[in-house]
């Protein structure tokens, strides 16, 4: 479902490990030419382990989320920008 | 050390250098040394799985990104229904959420890797950088938990040999 409310509303939803200040979402394909979603997350810059390490964790209930909102058509790459 | 750990340690590296203002040229190439650290890691484990010994420079070049990204798309899915048939008659349920998560991160990193080498639209930040290395650097942790598991040679396997299976 190309639908970027839907998607920001699915990871509004979600319980995120800080403060999501925006989401950007994109649609276009892959480098395999195969369709995907990129999500962008915009959170507070940090660089401890347990940060990045529950970005990570977060990176994948959303993946999960998309893919089964989408039926695994669209491929979502989570990531994560700081201001 | 070897390769791919060396990779992961030019990635740390990299993504580190520059206190404030990170040059664009050393966080893309953090990244793409990230991507390369895991994809290195799992090529190896796969040539090791070869006997003999002499074979494996030559099983090494066999690998192929894409079709190893199509094959980690199935396996970040979690279950063995997500696989083709063929796979999954080998895989033993459930999947180890480790293994799928290798699965998802080699991904996640291939897909970064090719935006850090070719998209220069793309601005990349620190956390950006960071956060892929992070994700590299847990792949590492999670492949070592499972490494010595039945799914994971299958999950290895698959990564040389999917496209032939299909093709049966």
């Amino acid at each position: 479902m190309d639908d970027s409310e839907g998607i920001k509303e699915q990871i509004a939803s979600l319980r995120a490990p800080t403060e999501i200040n925006c989401v950007d979402v994109e649609f276009g394909l892959d480098e395999s030419g195969e369709p995907g979603v990129w999500i962008f997350l915009h959170v507070a810059d940090g660089e401890s382990s347990a940060y990045i390490a529950e970005l990570a964790r977060f990176a994948r209930t959303v993946e999960a989320a998309i893919l089964d909102r989408n039926d695994g058509r669209r491929w979502p790459y989570v990531n994560f920008l700081s201001p | 050390m070897t390769l791919h750990k060396d990779l992961l340690e030019q990635a740390r590296y990299l993504a580190r250098r520059d206190k404030k203002r990170p040059k664009q040229a050393n966080l893309r190439r953090a990244v793409s040394a990230a991507y390369y650290a895991l994809f290195h890691l799992l090529v190896e484990d796969g040539a090791k799985a070869i006997r003999p010994s002499a074979v494996r420079d030559q099983v090494r070049r066999l690998y192929e990104h894409g079709s190893m990204k199509a094959v980690c798309k199935a396996w970040a899915q979690g279950a063995a229904a997500n696989l083709p048939a063929s796979t999954g008659a080998l895989v033993t349920a459930p999947i180890e959420r480790e293994l799928s998560d290798v699965a998802s991160a080699f991904v996640r990193l291939q897909n970064a890797r090719h935006a850090a080498d070719y998209d220069l639209a793309r601005t990349f930040n620190r956390l950006y950088s960071v956060s892929l290395l992070g994700a590299a650097e847990q792949a590492f942790r999670d492949w070592n938990a499972i490494r010595a598991t039945p799914n994971a040679a299958v999950f290895l396997a698959s990564l040389l040999f999917e496209k032939q299976w299909k093709g049966r």
